[in-house]
Order: structure tokens, then sequence, then C-alpha cells
């Protein structure tokens, strides 16, 4: 007989090693221990991410690793999903808007990032890539979002985020925009106003988080 | 290996001769008059190299003459020959033809006049003239008097004696340098070479950093400057060879898009964001004073053919100077730089690409990396037993930075010894140089000691760098493999792969390929090729038939958006691991 805590260890070490079917083995055998899915989402899963994104910051862990890790936390998930209970109670979380400036396609970056908030908690909408100025300041509106990250690759697209924060601020629209991608500085990002900068997935989880209050 | 020296043969050794590197291969004809091959030199070499009779110089000792041949990628990376090959067996047959003519004392009642004589004794009654060439025929030309006509495409441009010197110019106008080749237009030769800073690095260094620079400032700024630039290597060029501005008659240019477009003064707005479509694509000839070119104002600059937004001039005279577009065989161009320029195909299908490769591989983004100059790391070898790191530094000067061969070794070197995992992880080993930095929990591996650098620091490579090489490497690999599976083919039968722009020149191309950045194919089939972009601009300075080629070439080839492909993103993350050997 296994213990719940070889369980969630394993639940975790799974995610960490990117091991699809360990996770999803460990997931289906949580429910059938009876273990609370909640626990084994929170103990096992985002344990084992956390780990990831710590080791993802010193370097150990890249892009290839994050994404198997990712593939093994969300075949874990599609088994508990099922049998959480929903929390009336619970807060709202905070909603994120989020897309690749007008542009540029290249997405990995910000895939990543969403990947990485929806874990943090975040609610999520992904507007996709090459998004122009008024979708993103639409979308907000629409959606009435907290958040909105926008992510450029390319020098090139940079350009397009200061008007989407004009024009937030010019709407007097509650929500904060956080900017990265590989050519953005702390720098610019104060230079073009946004409220926030990550240089990479974890920093903006930390960003997001300090922005909302969560 | 001492005798090579002697003898004068830079043979590469980073190792100093110890039998350790295994830089210094060459092949022996004559096997039974040397020494056995060690056992050492069987460590390193491959069983197909010891069967081809390869052997590690610093281990050969001879019993009496022998030939020894030295390949290519054993000698030291200044040697590493240029592209100069295709250029000196081009045709000498310039688009300034020279005609000349003597022009007869017209007679009493001789109703014709200068210019139609003139034609007359070219056989071509429908030529035009230039405005400013027929002011200077009709100012000096003396009846009685041989002179040399020159004649580009349908109209006279000039008129000069017959002893005159005529030039040329080729230019390659890079982000980072521009630089002037000064042709003999008579012999095709070149007399002289200038290189100088871009002006415009004063906008920033790369070209987006132009772009906005230019969208700001209006097309014009941007465009003076770099007119100004090319100018002052022109009269350069004319003073240090006595020659006169105006005896210059034509320049070719290449560049790459944004260049083209800067140089043109056109509007740079529409290739700053997708789908990066440029004002004009054709090649285009202009006369000097239209654009303020100090040579002779009735003379022609050409402006090589662009591809798309991000494949531009430049990568056409790559493919002039390589010819690819003539050969059955499968060749791969790579052009290495903040945008690496790729072009794979044959004469009947090329594919061009650009991937966003970052400045890692120049030495950007690299915690000690700096610009190949003085006091640089520019080639480094790991002993396997100690970690000990042997390196060579630029001008031989105590370490301040790694540049980017040096990275490229170093990662490549950390790698084999099996410091480096393959999925870029530095390995927790117990030795001195590996070690965690306190401050941001990340590895690195310490390539030199403070005490021996001139930086006051220990001199490391952190996990980062190691991260951001593979970023650039994945994507170089990436719009490889996209390109090749586009044209279903398999590495293998790559015939040709040519290294262009300095940094072909100064990489070590086992270790280029031992980190993934270009395939494993034979070393034999991979060449560095120098200032292509420069050779394909004196080639079209001086053949027709090259001129014409460039149209055939800009129309054949086709542009791969990479990131906008399908399988973009899943290549670009297995292009990030670097390969198992």
């Amino acid at each position: 007989m296994v213990s719940k805590e070889e369980i969630l260890e394993g639940l975790a070490k799974a995610v960490i090693d990117g091991d699809e079917v360990k996770s999803e083995e460990l997931a289906k055998k949580s429910i059938e221990l009876g273990i609370d899915p909640y626990e084994a989402l929170m103990e096992g899963c985002n344990k084992g991410m956390a780990k990831v994104s710590d080791l993802y910051e010193c370097k150990e862990m890249f892009v290839p690793e994050i994404l198997l890790s990712a593939d093994a936390m969300y075949a874990a998930i599609d088994v508990l999903k099922p049998h959480l209970k929903i929390d009336a109670s619970a807060k709202k979380p905070a909603k994120v808007i989020i897309g690749v400036a007008q542009g540029d396609i290249h997405d990995i970056g910000k895939n990543l990032v969403k990947m990485m908030l929806e874990v943090a908690g975040f609610m999520l909408i992904d507007i996709g890539k090459d998004v122009p100025v008024d979708t993103f300041v639409n979308k907000v509106e629409e959606e009435d979002a907290d958040l909105v990250a926008i992510s450029s690759l390319m020098t090139t697209s940079m350009m397009y985020m200061e008007p989407v924060i004009k024009k937030l601020k010019e709407k007097n629209h509650k929500a904060k925009v956080i900017v990265g991608g590989a050519p953005i500085t702390s720098d610019f990002s104060k230079k073009i106003g946004a409220a926030g900068y990550g240089k990479d997935a974890v920093e903006a989880v930390k960003v997001a988080k300090s922005l909302t209050g969560a | 290996m001492e005798i090579l020296v002697i003898a004068g043969i830079d043979i590469d050794a980073i190792c100093g001769g110890i039998g350790k590197c295994g830089k210094c291969k060459v092949i022996v004809k004559d096997r039974h008059s040397v020494n056995q091959i060690t056992a050492q030199e069987k460590n390193i070499l491959s069983e197909d190299e010891i069967s081809r009779g390869l052997r590690l110089s610093c281990f050969v000792q001879l019993n009496q003459d022998v030939t020894i041949i030295i390949p290519n990628f054993s000698l030291k990376k200044e040697q590493r020959i240029l592209c100069e090959g295709i250029y000196k067996k081009t045709k000498f047959q310039p688009c300034i033809e020279i005609k000349e003519v003597s022009i007869p004392k017209p007679l009493l009642g001789d109703k014709e006049n200068l210019l139609d004589s003139i034609k007359r004794e070219l056989m071509e009654e429908n030529i035009l003239i230039d405005y400013l060439a027929l002011k200077k025929i009709s100012n000096e030309i003396h009846y009685g008097r041989k002179y040399d006509i020159l004649k580009f495409k349908d109209e006279i441009i000039g008129v000069c004696n017959k002893e005159e010197n005529i030039f040329g110019i080729a230019l390659d106008l890079g982000t980072t340098t521009v630089v002037a080749y000064l042709i003999d237009m008579k012999k095709g030769d070149v007399i002289d070479i200038e290189a100088i800073l871009n002006p415009q690095i004063k906008y920033g260094e790369d070209v987006i950093s132009r772009i906005t620079y230019s969208i700001k400032k209006g097309a014009n700024t941007v465009n003076e400057s770099i007119i100004g630039g090319i100018n002052q290597s022109i009269d350069s060029l004319c003073k240090r060879n006595g020659i006169k501005n105006d005896s210059i008659y034509e320049v070719v240019v290449v560049g790459n898009t944004v260049m083209h477009h800067i140089l043109l003064g056109l509007n740079l707005k529409n290739l700053s964001s997708s789908p990066f479509t440029p004002t004009i694509s054709k090649s285009i000839d202009i006369k000097s004073r239209d654009l303020g070119i100090k040579i002779n104002p009735s003379g022609n600059v050409h402006v090589l053919p662009i591809v798309s937004g991000f494949i531009g001039a430049d990568t056409v005279g790559v493919l002039l100077a390589t010819e690819i577009y003539k050969d059955n065989s499968i060749s791969l161009a790579i052009d290495v730089g903040t945008n690496g320029e790729l072009v794979l195909g044959n004469k009947n299908k090329m594919l061009s690409c650009s991937c966003a490769a970052g400045p890692a591989l120049e030495g950007g983004n690299i915690k000690f990396g700096m610009r190949a100059s003085s006091g640089a790391i520019e080639s480094v070898f790991i002993e396997e037993e100690t970690f000990k790191v042997f390196y060579k530094t630029i001008n031989n000067k105590k370490p301040r930075g790694i540049c980017g061969s040096g990275i490229i070794d170093i990662v490549s070197e950390m790698l084999r010894v099996g410091i480096l995992d393959p999925s870029g992880n530095i390995k927790e080993l117990k030795h001195e140089r590996i070690r965690k930095n306190l401050s941001n929990n990340q590895k690195e591996y310490v390539i030199e000691w403070k005490e021996n650098t001139t930086i006051g620091k220990d001199l490391v490579i952190t996990a980062q760098d190691i991260r951001e090489i593979q970023l650039a490497k994945g994507a170089i690999m990436t719009g490889i493999n996209i390109l090749i599976k586009k044209l279903k083919i398999e590495y293998i039968e790559i015939e040709n792969l040519y290294l262009a722009g300095a940094f072909g020149n100064y990489i070590d191309i086992e270790n280029a390929i031992r980190i993934g950045l270009i395939p494993n194919i034979s070393m034999d089939r991979i060449k560095s090729v120098g200032n292509a972009a420069g050779e394909g601009a004196k080639m079209s300075l001086i053949s027709r038939k090259k001129r014409m080629e460039e149209t055939i070439i800009s129309k054949k080839i086709k542009y791969i958006e990479l990131a906008s492909e399908e399988k973009f993103n899943e290549e670009f993350v297995k292009s990030l691991k670097f390969p198992e050997f």
C-alpha cells in the first residue's frame, strides 16, 4: 500500500521530470485512494511546478524541460479536475489578457508565461500573436481584465507596447500592463510606462502577483 | 609540428603541442617515413581519420623527407582563405564599357556635329548621352585625337584620355562596418580596400535601432550619415592612391535590406513590422549625383536586388560569390549575425530564411562576452582529466573577455569533457572551477582566475550564458531544419556548406558542429568563404554576366517566414538541446 505522502511526492517528481505517463497514473491513483484532489493538485503538481520554476530561475532547467513538465502537469490536472469541488466562497482569480505584440509571431515565450501564470492561479485569456493595439485594448475592456501581459521577441514590435498602455490610461482602465520578451529591458518598460517587467516567466509570475495582490 | 612552424606554416595548436587538443591534424603521404601512430593519437583521431592517414603533427617524427598535406581546418584561423578564388575566375567584362574613338577634324562643308561623329564612331546611332558627359565632351575634346568613351547601358557617361585610368568601387554596406574595394576598371585588379565603422553606429548598433531613429527623425538623417560615410571612404581611397574622384565611374553596393533602404533614402516603416515588405526588390541603377556619392557625377551607382525584408542584397552577393544557383548539388550558405541568413538549394530551387539568433554568438548578452578585439579569448581547449583551460587571446594579451569563437569553443569543450550535459545544464561536479554564484544561485565555470585577467574578476561562463548560446544556435538550427524539410532532403545531401562573414572565418568548425550550430556533415564539405557579400559586389562590378545573374537569383529564391511555419515552435524547442555524440 502506498502512502498519501508517497503519491504526492511522486506527483511532484513526475512534474519535475516531465514524465507525463507517471503523473497521469499517479493522479488516477490519488483518486482511487480517496486523496483530496485539491490537495493532490496543490501538494503534488503545484509543488513540483514550483520546484521547476526554481530550477528554471537558476538556469538548471530550460525551455524543453519546462514544456515537458507542463505536459506532465496538465496530464494530472485533466484527471483531477472533474473531481475538484468548486468553492464558491473563494476569491475570484485575477484575470489576465496575454498576447504577442503587433508585428511579431513568436509565441514560445508567451506560452511559457501563460502556463506559469495559470499554475500560479491566474485566469488567462490568450489572444494569440501579432495582436493589434486596439485588439488588446478592446479585449481588456470586454473582459474587464486586471492585468495585460504583452510579449515581443522582435525589437520592431516593441514599439506597439506603449500605445496599449497609453490607450488604457486614456480610458482610465484599471488594468495594469506588464511586458516581457528577449529585447525588453526594465528600463524600456519604465520608459513606456508599463506597470511591470519580467525578464523571464518566473519573474513574470512574481510581478503579476505583486501587482494584483495575489 | 616544429618543422611546420620553422617552415612558416601557422598550424593550429591551442594546447601548445602537448597532444591534447587535436587541432593540428595533418595527412602524412607515406606512412613508413614517419614514426608509428601513438596510442594517444588513436584516442583523439577517429578510425576514419586514421585510415585516411591523418596524424597529429605534434606526435609525428620524421625519419626522412616526406610529403605532408595540411588540411585547411588545421591552419590558424587568420590564415583561412576567403572566397577570392571565384572572383579571379570571373571573366572581366564590366557593365561600364570603354570604347576607343578617334575624332577626325571636320572639314568645311561637313554637316555632321561632334556628337553624331562620336555616335558614328561607336556605331551606335541611338545611344543617349548624359548631360554632364555632353558638357565634358564639348569642352575637353580636341579634334584629331583618340579618346575613350565610357558607356553604361544605352548612354554615354564619360570621356577620357586614352592613358587615363578609370576605376570602380564595390561597396559592402554592413550594419557595423562599411568596406569599399577600389577596382581598376581596365584590368579588374583590386587596388585597395578601405574599411570604416558605419557612421550610423551612433544611432544604435543593430538595424532596428536605425529603423526606430529613422522613423523618428526622418529617412534623410540616416541617409545623409551613410552617404557621408561612403564619401569619406571614397575620399581616403582616392587620396591614398593618388586618383581623382572623377575617375571612378561606378559603385556597386550590397547590404542588408535596411541598409539598402537607408542608402536609397526609402521609408523604413514597412520594414519594421510584419509582413516586412520592402519598397523595391529589383536591382536599381542611379546617377551618382542623384545620391550625392562623390564619384564622377555621370557615374552609376548599382544596388543589387533584395529578396525580402530580411534577405537583402548582401545575401544575393553571397550567392553570386558561392554560385549555389549554378550547382546541381545542394549547398547551404549560412551568414551568421544578429540575424542569421540561410540559403539552401541548388540550380533548380533555392529557399531562404532569416533566423533571429540574437547577439550571443558575437559575444552579446554573455556575462564576459566582448567583440573580437585585443584581449578577447578566441579559442579554448579544456583538458579532460583536470578541467584545466587552455586558451588563446587576440594579440596574446591577458584576457579581459570572451569573443564569439571563444564562447563556442568553451561550450563545445564543456560538452566534450562532460561538464555540461546535452540539455545544457552544468553538472554537479566537485571541482574548484565549477561553483555556484550565491547571488543568483546559478552555476558557473571558471575559465581564468582573476589574477591572470585584466578585469580583476574571475572570468567565468555562467549557466545563463549557456542558455543564451542555446537560444542562438537553436534559432539557426531551426532555420536549417525547416529549410531541409521544405526541400525534402537530408543533411547528408548537403554537398557544400558555406560559412560567410567574419564569423565563418574565425569559428572552430568542429566545435560549431558539436554544439549543434551547424549540421554534422563531413568537414571537407564545410568552407569558410569570408566576406562573400563583398566578393559578390566585386563580381557584379566587373562582370555583365554576373550582373544578369543577380536578377535570376533574386527571382529564383523563395523566402520562408520561419515563425509562421506550423512546425516552428516544435522545431525550435527541439533545436535548443545540444546534440549527443
